[in-house]
């Protein structure tokens, strides 16, 4: 260690202080960056990492440690993020050095360990530089990069703790990784080709290929093969953007005909060629999160259409870790990077699970020996108005905490049943888990149930309140029922989704709350998403709501659009069948169109909804534009892709009701019109865009209907639907100049991703009212 | 009286709307659209036409101990 100034003034003041650091300080090369620091200003005393935040005492002249934390606060390393020094003097002890000891792992943990970092800009450079010796060394890292949530077992964030404990350190590496002023110091997955993780690449058998195995899988996917590569968070399919036939061999073979795949490029000049980026997409794709940001497509590309078939848009990322730099520099244009999974099954984390993908899907896989302990797909977001919209939040992001608008004991918010994502609290932060998808099988269910346990093991946080949502059926209200939980609180869906918005822009008040989506158990037992509800975090009360409509079938409708068309048409026709327009009809059958309403006549099996999920499907599937999607959101996808962005006319809608008690917003006239609309050949990205006009000024329409009797200002907008950005924006900018303020997520996906944390939110809320 | 008889799923239509069923040996179309995924093999409650439920094994079998039972108590 070294040595302090040898002389000291007697005159001068030396005092001794304690500091708490908190925030984003765990592996992220903190400890380093205070002992230089330290050494700079002539300071003795010692930097520890604790469960309960950095401690660092110093002792020095007043006026150095004022220096110090002057310097820390100015200069923190590249990925820290500092949320809170606590400083309190102590008696001096006269120790002659500055050392940085071992961490201490009791109490309660309240540091945070980082989410996965990707490959720093000087780790790229040894990468490729063949004089360096972690020359094309695919898990090269230092302390401002590399893998951390997914590879951690515990806090605090040390090696033993980690999937990198099976890896003992060789003399380099440990003489690296025990230096201070080094890159690596303590980097825990610090490694090398001497004593690190190996990479092989495998073929269907499970022999290894002979030759470097970058080389051999780049020279596979030219030739229009199919790659499995591990990565973070799982494994991903890999194939070439530019080879259609590929690329139809991989839809065909994964099962998935029509839904976007992501794109990887080896730089953001790379990105450019393709797709046309904001400079906030430019910054997010060069962000250490890295996450798959959508873009619209240029016009002259050479990415195949079959990526992504039924949008103009593009989910594009950068490299990531050191193998897809090597990759991507080998195989030289952008290559697909899509999960790799097997029906509703989560992301293939391990060899053993990828056992079953390769042969059947892909044709060789590059495998390696460091575990993944956290299973986590990409993140995905996309900019509207500069502003961020998330579709997922998960690596890159997790487990970064999302703050509260107050404290309470800790709590459990469990979620809906798609595109689920676990919560858990303690004090005033939120920490949720990584996209856990649909809770579809068995398998996904398990994902589920451990993400939320490792959350809870991983921060130490021992829930008190369970908070799930009122659907009887949700297997994550099962969930949160069995947790053994004193406090237990159902939250309805859309409060939930509310809520959540409230609470990521701090608003405490009273709101107008919008929220739009596909399905949503109501307490009447019938499917609300078309919902407008005034709302608190702890109350909520519906005043008003789209026309309800029966679902012929229940959620055989959600799966064919055209059972909404019909039931849309049909009411609108007095549930005549001869009154249907024919081209329904010629559709679905006329006997089974026959049938059918008379089935919803007889309320046989057609619940009725508000949904305007269900909306967009009836409207879509009478312009015949997405009989039978093949995945969630397929219609409306597709109904906003060929909306003509120019058009500014609308049709007309009703509403009917009475002020702040159940205001009925009524398209029928819209679907009336767009069915003749269609019967006088009229295109589809006309109507498209007078369907989303229409919805845009029917909902401001009601905001304005609420705030005339409430008085409330403020609306809340969430609900999947809101991943429309048509709609976002120009609902945003309607009720913006009709004199609203506009809330709309942040941190969070408006999908059913932030049920969870509004769950949350309003069952501490409620807590709190309880006192 | 109007009862409702399970009987079971011998073909379904294309579109799936429509299958064919067989009640104790007699077949018929019946109109499977309002059920979640009807499958060939499902036994299913029949209304008016309309297939209303499906019914698991254990509801079919104790449907015909009823049905045995009425019958052995009218001899």
């Amino acid at each position: 260690m070294t040595g302090l100034r040898g002389f000291r003034s007697s005159l001068k003041m030396l005092k001794r202080v304690l500091a708490v650091v908190k925030g984003r300080i765990q592996g992220v090369g903190f400890r380093p960056r205070v002992y230089t620091i330290a050494v700079k200003f002539g300071l003795s005393g010692f930097v520890r990492n604790t469960p309960g935040g950095l401690n660092i005492e110093l002792e020095g002249e007043g006026g150095d440690i004022d220096l110090f934390f002057e310097e820390l606060r100015r200069n923190p390393p590249p990925v820290a993020r500092i949320d809170n020094i606590d400083v309190e003097s102590i008696p001096l002890k006269n120790e002659d050095s500055f050392q940085i000891r071992e961490s201490a792992s009791d109490g309660i943990s309240e540091v945070c360990i980082p989410p996965d970092l990707a490959t720093c800009s000087a780790c790229i450079r040894e990468l490729f530089d063949p004089n360096n010796r972690r020359y094309r060394y695919p898990f090269i890292n230092c302390t401002d990069c590399g893998p951390r949530f997914t590879i951690v077992r515990s806090l605090p964030y040390d090696r033993e703790r980690t999937s990198m404990a099976e890896f003992p350190l060789c003399g380099e590496c440990e003489r690296e990784y025990y230096d201070p002023l080094d890159r690596r110091f303590e980097a825990q997955p610090n490694a090398c080709p001497e004593c690190g993780p190996v990479l092989r690449c495998i073929d269907p058998e499970g022999k290894e290929y002979s030759g470097d195995p970058v080389t051999v899988a780049a020279n596979l996917l030219k030739k229009g093969k199919i790659v499995a590569v591990k990565g973070l968070g799982g494994y991903h399919l890999s194939c070439n953007a530019l080879d259609a036939g590929a690329v139809e061999r991989l839809r065909n073979r994964k099962n998935r005909p029509d839904k976007a795949f992501a794109v990887m490029c080896s730089s953001i000049e790379q990105v450019e060629e393709h797709c046309k980026c904001t400079s906030e997409m430019k910054e997010a794709l060069l962000s250490v999160a890295r996450p798959i940001v959508v873009c619209a497509r240029n016009e002259v590309q050479r990415i195949t259409n079959k990526v992504s078939p039924d949008t103009n848009d593009l989910g594009v990322m950068l490299a990531y870790t050191p193998l897809h730099h090597l990759l991507l520099e080998s195989v030289g244009g952008p290559i697909v990077m899509t999960s790799a999974n097997m029906n509703d099954e989560p992301i293939a984390t391990d060899e053993d699970e990828i056992k079953q993908i390769l042969g059947s899907v892909a044709d060789a896989a590059l495998v390696h020996n460091r575990p993944i302990v956290r299973r986590c797909d990409d993140s995905v977001l996309t900019f509207v108005d500069r502003q961020p919209l998330f579709f997922r939040r998960s690596r890159g992001f997790v487990p970064d905490s999302i703050p509260l608008p107050f404290e309470g004991p800790s709590t459990l918010g469990c979620g809906a049943e798609q595109k689920v994502a676990g919560c858990l609290t303690r004090g005033d932060k939120a920490y949720l888990t990584q996209h856990i998808g649909d809770l579809s099988s068995y398998e996904v269910y398990d994902f589920y149930a451990k993400a939320v346990n490792g959350i809870s093991s991983l921060f130490k946080i021992k829930a008190e309140i369970a908070a799930y949502d009122i659907h009887p059926g949700y297997h994550t209200t099962e969930f949160g029922k069995n947790a053994g939980l004193r406090e237990q609180y159902a939250v309805q869906h859309h409060h939930a989704h509310i809520a959540a918005c409230m609470a990521e822009n701090k608003l405490t008040g009273k709101v107008i709350g919008v929220a739009l989506d596909g399905t949503g158990y109501g307490p009447d037992k019938t499917v609300w998403g078309g919902e407008f509800l005034i709302a608190d975090l702890s109350e909520y009360r519906r005043v008003g709501h789209f026309k309800q409509y029966p679902m012929p079938g229940g959620d055989a409708a959600v799966r064919e659009p055209l059972r909404m068309a019909l039931s849309y048409a049909g009411s609108n026709s007095g549930m005549k069948a001869d009154k249907l327009p024919t081209f329904i009809t010629d559709k679905i059958g006329k006997r089974n169109a026959a049938a059918m309403l008379q089935a919803i006549g007889r309320g046989l099996n057609s619940p009725l909804t508000s949904s305007c999920g269900r909306l967009f499907d009836a409207a879509a599937a009478i312009c015949g534009i997405c009989s039978h999607p093949s995945y969630d959101g397929q219609a409306p996808q597709r109904f906003q892709n060929i909306c003509d962005l120019k058009e500014e006319s609308a049709y007309s809608f009703e509403i009917t009701g009475v002020e702040d008690e159940n205001l009925i917003l009524d398209f029928s006239e819209m679907i009336a019109s767009i069915i003749g609309d269609v019967e006088t050949g009229r295109g589809a990205s006309l109507i498209s865009a007078r369907f989303h006009n229409t919805l845009v000024e029917g909902a401001a329409a009601m905001c304005e209907k609420i705030s005339a009797d409430s008085g409330i200002k403020d609306v809340a907008l969430s609900g999947g639907v809101f991943q429309n950005s048509i709609i976002l924006s120009r609902l945003r900018k309607l009720l913006n100049t009709r004199g609203f303020n506009v809330y709309f997520h942040r941190k969070l996906p408006p999908n059913d991703a932030c049920i969870a944390y509004g769950q949350a939110v309003v069952a501490l809320a409620r807590h709190n009212m309880k006192r | 009286m109007c009862l409702a008889v399970p009987v079971k799923i011998v073909s379904l239509s294309k579109d799936r709307y429509t299958a064919v069923v067989d009640a104790g040996g007699v077949r018929r179309e019946a109109n499977v659209a309002m059920i979640e995924e009807p499958q060939v093999g499902d036994y299913i409650l029949l209304h008016a036409g309309f297939a209303i439920q499906k019914w698991s094994i254990d509801d079919v079998k104790e449907y015909n101990e009823i049905i045995q039972r009425r019958e052995d108590s009218i001899e």
